[in-house]
């Protein structure tokens, strides 16, 4: 239909009535928070539009995203606050309010992925506006029920060895990463993005990324490097950047669970990385208290642990009557000088379904990723690793669990057994086989040949610093000459009697001939 | 603070100021009588503002055109006040009551929904 012919059609169905609607007015502008009277009736996140265009000539009100949108967060006696989602110094006292009658939602199709947007959902990357059709997502949606749900048993692969031996993630899982800023936090997250380029393609799960609060040069660069690695394909980036308004910092979350969702209900498999709920909490306190609500611990509104706790529990694995879909959660929290007893790390640890623990020490002493296996965890377990994985991932634990222990002991210890020595020795190899480069994640199935071999003793007596080099060296031996051991594991995600063979007698033969 | 003078000041306009006064000095509240004062006259100011019906013209000759659209809208006994922004038609305002049938609010929705 042309232009001519649309606004001919709207001219023949405008309305003649004189209908009176109910309008607010503001009373008060402050910090981006609106006290509004009249609209009583308005509903809790429910968003309302500012008449801007008072006194303002129409061709002025006709210019593009001209109209500013509120969001309603307090409902009081005689009057409703509520937060601008835009430019606030355009919002006067005086100013007519409508209500919409909508909760706040965020349009999402298929065109939304490999882009980068904000909260609200207009693009921020260049590029125009999402193609395709688009479904409005409501932000803040109630989390499917226990009947609704079915078990986590599908591993979701993150590309590091350390992880997926021995912290294994499943899809629909909620697994915490936590430690001090600088300690490879983001690192992990990206990583795992960058993986899932390994997966096929029917399988692969979408990802997007929650910058929070991050400096807009920082969540410019995680773009470059999704790009460089071909992962913005099937990645969403949402930013609200450190120069937003705390509003949309609070809404940021919300906004990439709500895109998640979307794609879950199709029977897609979803990863969603929230960097970092830290800075999230911290925008929603400052919120909350220009609203004037009571401030409880550390200055926290009351409801702190809720926000985190319904935003996580939007996770879920989906029954096969719903689809079969999942969405994957990757919350990260900075912590202070590594005190994990804090009031927020301490409530979204409790909130989720495992931990990973990024330490400092272990960052500067040259182990990366920082991973302290010892404190880390996932609840889920091996329910979420092949069975190739678990075949090959049992022994490591312990193995590190017992260098650990040695570890100190050694220092003082001058004269030690035979078998201690080989412990040692054992444990530092597999230290030094777990460190990984980053953005350098490596698929699972080369995973699997990695500490298989391992496992079969073909690191000992190889000096440490020779470690990386050896398992370069017997991969890349690998994928030439048995090549169909791989694609085997890949395909069948278990390491079969045949199989396990193959690779003693490839790792035999690799150490003849080996030289470093 | 802000609630507590915005309760003394409403009570100012429903009570005598000296009552009001009295009670704020006897709850140690004394100084904030001034803010108080200054509330009230907001509120007054205020509540006037929202009761007394308004309808907004373009132009002084639309009050005749439109005259007896106003009138079936109830606006018969309303204060004039000319925008020329609207462009044309009126619109009604009573407390939180709104009657919009302006021609810029027509075209700002015609356009919106064409260009949608």
């Amino acid at each position: 239909m042309s232009i001519i012919e649309t606004i001919k059609k709207e001219l023949e169905n405008i309305s003649t009535d004189t209908q009176a609607e109910e309008v607010g007015v503001v009373s008060a502008v402050s910090d981006g928070i609106v006290e509004i009277e009249g609209i009583t009736a308005a509903q809790m996140m429910e968003m309302v539009v500012f008449e801007t265009t008072e006194g303002r000539s129409l061709a002025d009100t006709l210019a593009p995203d001209s109209a500013v949108i509120g969001l309603v967060l307090n409902l009081e006696e005689d009057l409703v606050r509520a937060v601008v989602l835009g430019e606030s110094h355009t919002v006067r006292e005086g100013m007519v309010v409508r209500r919409t009658g909508k909760l706040l939602s965020i349009p999402v199709g298929e065109g939304i992925v490999g882009r980068v947007v904000s909260p609200l959902g207009a693009t921020i990357d260049g590029k125009g506006a999402v193609t395709g059709e688009t479904v409005a997502m409501p932000i803040e949606r109630v989390a499917y029920g226990v009947m609704e749900r079915s078990s986590v048993n599908t591993p979701i692969h993150t590309g590091i060895k350390a992880i997926d031996s021995m912290i294994p993630i499943g899809r629909g899982q909620r697994e915490l990463i936590i430690g001090d800023r600088g300690t490879g936090k983001t690192t992990v997250a990206l990583d795992t993005i960058i993986n899932q380029k390994y997966e096929p393609k029917e399988t692969r799960p979408l990802c997007i990324y929650v910058a929070i609060g991050q400096k807009q040069s920082k969540t410019a660069n995680i773009m470059r490097i999704l790009e460089e690695a071909g992962a913005m394909e099937y990645t969403t980036i949402v930013s609200a950047g450190a120069g937003d308004a705390s509003p949309l910092l609070f809404l940021a979350p919300f906004a990439g669970a709500a895109i998640g969702e979307y794609f879950m209900q199709k029977g897609k498999d979803v990863l969603v990385v929230f960097d970092d709920l830290s800075k999230h909490a911290v925008a929603y306190r400052q919120m909350s208290l220009l609203l004037r609500r009571p401030p409880g611990r550390e200055a926290f509104p009351g409801d702190i642990f809720y926000l985190h706790s319904r935003l996580l529990e939007r996770s879920a694995k989906l029954s096969a009557e719903l689809g079969g879909g999942s969405l994957t959660a990757l919350p990260i929290i900075e912590t202070q000088e590594g005190d994990v007893s804090a009031y927020i790390p301490t409530n979204v640890i409790s909130i989720t379904d495992g931990q990973i623990f990024l330490e400092t020490d272990l960052f500067n002493k040259g182990v990366r990723p920082a991973l302290n296996v010892g404190i880390s965890v996932s609840r889920v377990g091996s329910s979420a690793q092949t069975k190739a994985m678990k075949k090959v991932a049992g022994k490591i634990r312990l193995e590190l669990a017992q260098f650990r222990e040695l570890e100190a002991f050694m220092q003082f210890a001058s004269d030690l057994d035979e078998e201690t020595k080989k412990r040692i020795d054992s444990g530092r190899a597999f230290t030094e086989l777990l460190k990984q480069k980053q953005g350098n994640p490596q698929p699972f199935y080369k995973q699997v040949v990695s500490l298989f071999a391992a496992n079969s003793g073909y690191m000992e007596g190889v000096p440490v610093s020779q470690i990386k080099k050896l398992e370069d060296d017997f991969l890349n031996y690998i994928e030439r000459e048995h090549a169909q051991v791989l694609s085997t594991i890949e395909t069948a995600r278990d390491l079969s009697d045949e199989v396990q063979a193959t690779l003693k007698t490839a790792i035999a033969t690799f150490k003849e001939t080996y030289t470093a | 603070m802000d609630r507590l003078i915005t309760t003394y000041a409403q009570l100012m306009l429903a009570y005598a100021p000296e009552k009001v006064r009295a009670s704020m000095e006897k709850r140690g509240h004394g100084k904030l009588w001034k803010r108080t004062l200054r509330k009230a006259l907001l509120l007054a100011g205020k509540s006037t503002a929202r009761t007394e019906p308004v309808v907004i013209l373009a132009r002084e000759s639309d009050k005749q055109k439109h005259a007896e659209n106003i009138a079936k809208s109830g606006g018969a006994e309303a204060r004039v006040a000319i925008d020329a922004s609207i462009v044309g038609g009126f619109i009604l305002q009573k407390g939180f009551s709104r009657i919009d049938r302006s021609y810029k609010t027509a075209l700002h929705t015609l356009y919106k929904k064409v260009t949608a």
